[in-house]
């Protein structure tokens, strides 16, 4: 039951294009899920759904059973649904480090009340926290950057920040949109060992959204193919590539 | 010598108020037009409250503050349902609606004529009557107010508002919920303007609405646009800078017929050409948007 998904018949229109129709998936605990499917198909539209970044006409989102659709975004973050963006979103004008600190702190520590109270207390929350902020940026390989701001990362290193963001917030349940698009070579090889790494070692359950086949293939348990709205196929991902609609819809072959 | 105390007294009210106003400017990314309202309301609260019911200087700013503090909590709720420019036109608005309230109020306020006669702060028997004493006040209301604004300023809170600036998707995204934590950099910036407002009043004795215009609050924020906000030395640099340059100004030795509006063009081109090579302000490290 825990980290468990379900998306039950989600349905989005913009103006009058229907965007998403009656969507159904479910992502299950402690696996890799991906989302593939051609530009436009409404796989990201899916993932503001389900973390809050915009609201559904009709149908739910279940996590653990509870109805998570219409809440807003911190609060689906709370429950612990990570999101990894698109377009990356570090916060630029904040060290490597601060991108890092911000992440681990507990909402709770930073309520101005909190902070005046830790103050006359001598308590420091922040350096009680560099250790730990520490330790995850050598895990995606970032420490020697720690005093780097964040803009001025490569797109690639942006993409590990945000990762270490995620799992600084200890997120057992995380939504990664395109986690290894404009990778290098090397960074991409470094990006599938992590994901898998995560998702092995330890337990944190992913629903990402892919278009490298390669990627999908080696580390995800199941595939959504989305096409125009609708999941037009699911199955297990070393049976993706064997669907002739896959692959004359998406892989053109 | 009278003068130079006039000077560094109005140094000290615009600190505090710069630095409160950093908080939503500076930290929190929102070009907030409404500062000099609360600083009017604070200046009025006091006012009204230490004259009608004969309340001593430190209870009286304390009340001023709550009340400020609260006023401002109310027009955030609204205000805060907007971002970027829609932002700073709401905010504007709420500034004009204040001013012409505190114009037209005249049962209250007494409207255009002001309010003469403000008493000087008496404080444990110790009448402040004079410039030196009132720089000390001042002085020391800069050192409490100031130094709990950079306790907020270096402290996850003060984190949490740069990451609402830099990426409120990406800050909601780790838990941070926008509305409260800048509901709350609006109260606590409100609250503080009274501070400001309730020493304006008690220096100079009598206020009328002109002091909390639109001109002031734009005022107030040019001084971080042109300082450099979201750090700890930008919002001080903007207050030496746009308080003592209209004065040195005036030592320039312009013939007397075109001294006042030549001033006025040599002031605005400065801050031009300030935007134009440094957009950051003096000290700061980001661009206000």
């Amino acid at each position: 039951m825990k980290n468990e998904l379900i998306i039950d018949g989600v349905t989005k229109r913009f103006g009058k294009t229907v965007v998403l129709d009656g969507i159904k998936a479910k992502v299950m605990p402690g696996e890799i899920t991906a989302f593939i499917g051609p530009n436009g198909a409404g796989k990201t539209t899916l993932f503001h759904i389900v973390s809050g970044v915009i609201p559904c006409d009709s149908g739910g989102v279940l996590y653990n059973g509870v109805d998570i659709a219409g809440r807003p975004p911190w609060k689906i973050a709370r429950m612990g649904i990570g999101r990894l963006y698109q377009d990356v979103r570090v916060f630029r004008t904040l060290s490597v480090l601060e991108n890092v600190l911000l992440a681990i702190m507990d909402y709770r520590e930073s309520r101005p009340f909190r902070v005046l109270l830790n103050f006359i207390r001598r308590k420091k929350v922040e350096e009680d926290h560099l250790n730990e902020a520490m330790e995850w940026l050598s895990f995606v390989g970032l420490a020697d950057k720690a005093a780097l701001h964040g803009s001025e990362l490569s797109r690639g290193e942006q993409k590990l920040l945000a990762l270490a963001r995620l799992l600084a917030k200890k997120y057992t349940f995380l939504l990664l949109d395109e986690p290894t698009s404009a990778l290098a070579p090397a960074m991409l090889e470094k990006m599938i060992r992590m994901l898998d790494r995560l998702n092995r070692e330890m337990g944190i359950t992913i629903a990402l959204i892919e278009h490298n086949m390669r990627v999908v293939a080696e580390i995800s348990d199941w595939v959504y193919f989305i096409h125009e709205g609708r999941i037009a196929w699911v199955g297990r991902s070393d049976h993706v590539l064997e669907d002739p609609n896959v692959r004359e819809r998406y892989i053109g072959l | 010598m009278t003068y130079l105390f006039h000077l560094l007294i109005m140094i000290g009210i615009y600190t505090m108020l710069a630095y409160s106003l950093n908080l939503i400017i500076g930290f929190g990314g929102l070009l907030a037009l409404s500062h000099g309202a609360f600083y009017g309301i604070g200046a009025y609260a006091f006012t009204l409250i230490s004259m009608k019911t004969g309340m001593a200087f430190l209870p009286a700013l304390l009340s001023a503050l709550i009340l400020t503090g609260m006023i401002a909590f109310l027009i955030s709720i609204p205000a805060l349902r907007f971002r970027g420019d829609l932002y700073v036109l709401v905010t504007l608005g709420f500034q004009m609606i204040i001013f012409t309230v505190l114009y037209n109020w005249t049962s209250l306020t007494n409207g255009s004529w002001g309010i003469s006669g403000i008493p000087r702060p008496l404080i444990w028997g110790l009448r402040i009557d004079s410039p030196e004493k009132f720089l000390v006040l001042v002085a020391a209301l800069n050192v409490l107010v100031v130094g709990f604004l950079f306790i907020l300023y270096h402290s996850p809170y003060g984190l949490s508002l740069k990451g609402l600036r830099d990426d409120e998707p990406a800050a909601q995204s780790l838990g941070i919920r926008p509305f409260a934590q800048y509901s709350i950099a609006m109260t606590i910036g409100g609250a503080i303007a009274a501070v400001s407002g309730a020493c304006f009043a008690s220096y100079v004795t009598y206020i009328d609405p002109t002091s909390f215009t639109l001109q002031e609050s734009i005022f107030q924020a040019c001084i971080l646009l042109i300082g450099g906000s979201g750090n700890r030395i930008g919002p001080f640099l903007g207050v030496i800078f746009m308080v003592l340059l209209p004065e040195l100004l005036r030592f320039v030795g312009l013939p007397d017929a075109v001294a006042a509006n030549t001033r006025q063009i040599i002031y605005g081109l400065m801050l031009i050409s300030l935007m134009y090579w440094r957009p950051q302000g003096l000290a700061g490290e980001f661009r206000v948007r």
